[in-house]
């Protein structure tokens, strides 16, 4: 028997390794039909990523032991943040072209803007003494046209009002015109700035009362997903107020300021305005 | 010679009467209404205007002006300066309606907005003379007056 095991067994051995050299155990080489698979594409994958514990077990004889099994989900894509209403920053500048879709509303500073801003490429709806509450007709002659953009001044003739009640009226002024004018972008101008003479000897035009007229009207802006026009930046001197030299009552002011107002609103509009 | 003396007479009286009417005005409108900005008559600060948005102030046609010269204050008073050449004599009484239509409009406005301003527009100047129509608001109509009529007769 031991003989047995000791002739057979050898031989056995030998006949194997003579048919694997004649009908060969390559590996697959490139561009060959006749190379066999890659071994990987056969393995049986039994083990989870530990690098995603919450991956669900491989199907076997998935092709890749490391890739991502084809039952998860792609993650959900970032989502875009919407537009940082309501604050503007300063922008590439634009010419009057771009304010060829504008409408400007309001009072008699928006009446000297349309006559002294060379502006021409708008529409204006504007009236000397002109008040949030007053402004319906201006506005239904307004819709009676689609706007791109509506720039709004108005509450300079309101200053003496208390705030809080001057705010809820210009919040229904904003509903009436976005439910008016759907697509346009609205530009809420904040109140322009009174010189230093007019606001150290008069009670209601202040720069504080202007300022706190901004703030909230800044705020409602915000609330309401328009954007917020500071023109007290736009017109203001380095001290605040408006400058001496341009005015003659404090608040009004000449040509050439008006020529600063537009130039301020060539470069600060809506990042998606173009 | 008898009967020729008082003829002579006649005619040098007529000579003299016709040239004490004095003749249709001709001038630059920027020439007067630049006297009047710097006359002292005003109390604002007043912005010229470019001629295309003058006339669309106050509703004139180019075919209506040759040439105009027009101030505005800056809205705190109602002080105004408005020179126009008109197309012909015709074309001025067109641009005096319309002057007048202006003043009328500013009383409305300023009557709620700055009262105190209503007596400047109720003396304000309206006046046309041959080809020319001007409209000035001011705080002395006297002394514009005074000016305006050494251009217009």
């Amino acid at each position: 028997m031991a003989q047995l095991v000791h002739t057979v067994i050898p031989s056995v051995l030998a006949l194997s390794l003579t048919l694997g050299a004649l009908f060969g155990c390559t590996s697959r080489t490139s561009g060959d039909p006749a190379s066999a698979p890659p071994e990987e594409t056969h393995t049986a994958q039994t083990e989870v990523t530990p690098a995603l514990p919450e991956t669900p077990p491989s199907v076997p004889g998935s092709a890749d032991p490391v890739s991502p099994s084809p039952d998860l989900a792609p993650a959900s894509p970032t989502p875009t943040p919407g537009p940082a209403y309501p604050d503007l920053t300063e922008q590439p500048e634009q010419n009057d072209e771009f304010f060829a879709d504008s409408a400007m509303l309001g009072n008699s500073l928006v009446d000297g803007f349309r006559l002294f801003s060379g502006l021409t490429s708008c529409d204006y709806y504007c009236a000397t003494s002109m008040t949030v509450a007053g402004a319906g007709d201006l506005i239904a002659q307004m819709s009676q046209k689609q706007y791109g953009k509506v720039y709004i001044l108005l509450g300079i003739n309101e200053i003496g009002y208390d705030v809080d009640y001057f705010i809820k009226q210009y919040d229904a002024m904003l509903d009436s015109i976005r439910e008016r004018e759907p697509e346009a972008d609205i530009y809420v101008m904040g109140l322009t700035p009174v010189s230093a003479h007019k606001s150290a000897t008069d009670t209601t035009f202040t720069m504080d009362r202007v300022n706190a007229y901004n703030e909230a009207l800044r705020a409602l802006a915000g609330e309401k997903e328009c954007w917020y026009v500071d023109l007290c930046d736009a017109l203001a001197d380095e001290t605040g107020y408006l400058p001496a030299n341009v005015t003659t009552d404090g608040v009004h002011f000449a040509a050439g300021h008006y020529k600063l107002w537009l130039q301020y609103l060539r470069t600060h509009y809506a990042p998606e305005a173009l | 010679m008898k009967k020729t003396a008082p003829l002579l007479l006649f005619l040098l009286m007529t000579c003299l009467l016709c040239a004490g009417c004095g003749a249709a005005p001709d001038f630059e409108p920027a020439e007067l209404a630049e006297k009047l900005e710097g006359s002292g008559c005003f109390t604002d600060l007043l912005s010229e205007m470019d001629q295309s948005m003058a006339l669309e102030l106050y509703g004139l046609s180019e075919s209506d002006v040759v040439q105009c010269a027009v101030y505005l204050g800056t809205g705190a008073t109602a002080e105004e300066i408005a020179v126009f050449k008109a197309a012909s004599a015709s074309a001025a009484k067109t641009v005096a309606e319309a002057l007048t239509a202006r003043r009328d409009s500013q009383i409305a406005a300023y009557k709620n907005y700055v009262p105190a301003e209503v007596p400047k527009l109720e003396s304000a100047i309206v006046k046309s003379s041959g080809a020319y129509a001007v409209y000035v608001t001011s705080a002395d109509a006297d002394g514009a007056a005074k000016i305006v009529s050494d251009y217009m007769k």
